[in-house]
């Protein structure tokens, strides 16, 4: 299953699979966030294109408020679904 | 050991039944992590394609899985849906600039990048999907 929480340092964890079944629970999240943040990945299995939309669509809220998006500590597997969809050379990806 | 078939309700909820399935099948074959992680993705984008753009659908969506020759055969069958062939869907931008990135589209090209074949056919009111991929990692 999808998890998602903030932790005190204002950090976000997904961790889990992120499919098409969860994002809602994703955006409840993702998409109230109202100043620069960082997700940590390193806990996330596995991700589809919905979550891949989701994140994306944080990110372009975050830019329109002058904000930033670090997504850091992928796995293997979910940093090749963001490479072959050309978002690894638009995202922060550490 | 032989070809495997379920049939699933017609509803985006259901993915994480279908990522069991997959994942049942290919474990039982010693199929590891990579291959796993890939047949899953592709199963989920074309079972979620089909309940979001094909119209009409009676109900279930069945899925078939099939080793052949070393590569991992899935088959889905969409039932009473007009027809909707997914490779006739334009190619996906990977250099297209965040402010021009839409969802639409991400999940056939990783579908297209992942499988070593994908072909549609609509015949008897039915849409048929047949995919092919490496198990390999």
């Amino acid at each position: 299953m999808f998890e998602i929480n903030r932790d005190a340092e204002g950090i976000v964890h997904l961790s889990g699979r992120l499919d098409a079944s969860q994002v809602e629970e994703a955006k409840a999240i993702l998409w109230d966030l109202k100043e620069s943040t960082t997700l940590d990945l390193s806990g996330l299995d596995y991700i589809s294109s919905a979550g891949i939309g989701v994140i994306v669509e944080s990110y372009k809220r975050l830019n329109a408020g002058g904000h930033s998006l670090r997504l850091t500590r992928m796995t293997r597997a979910v940093k090749n679904v963001f490479t072959l969809t050309g978002l690894d050379r638009i995202l922060t990806i550490e | 050991m032989h070809r495997s078939e379920r049939r699933f309700r017609r509803d985006i909820a259901v993915i994480p039944e279908i990522h069991e399935f997959v994942s049942q099948f290919l474990a039982a074959r010693g199929v590891g992590p990579g291959g796993l992680h890939g047949a899953a993705l592709v199963t989920e984008e074309l079972f979620t394609n089909q309940v979001r753009h094909a119209e009409g659908g009676l109900g279930d969506i069945t899925i078939s899985l099939d080793v052949e020759g070393g590569e991992l055969v899935l088959r889905l069958v969409d039932f009473g849906v007009a027809p909707w062939d997914l490779t006739q869907s334009p190619e996906f931008r990977t250099a297209a600039p965040i402010g021009e990135r839409r969802a639409g589209g991400m999940g056939i090209h990783l579908v297209r990048c992942l499988a070593r074949a994908l072909e549609y056919d609509h015949r008897d009111g039915n849409s048929h999907i047949t995919v092919r991929l490496s198990l390999e990692s």
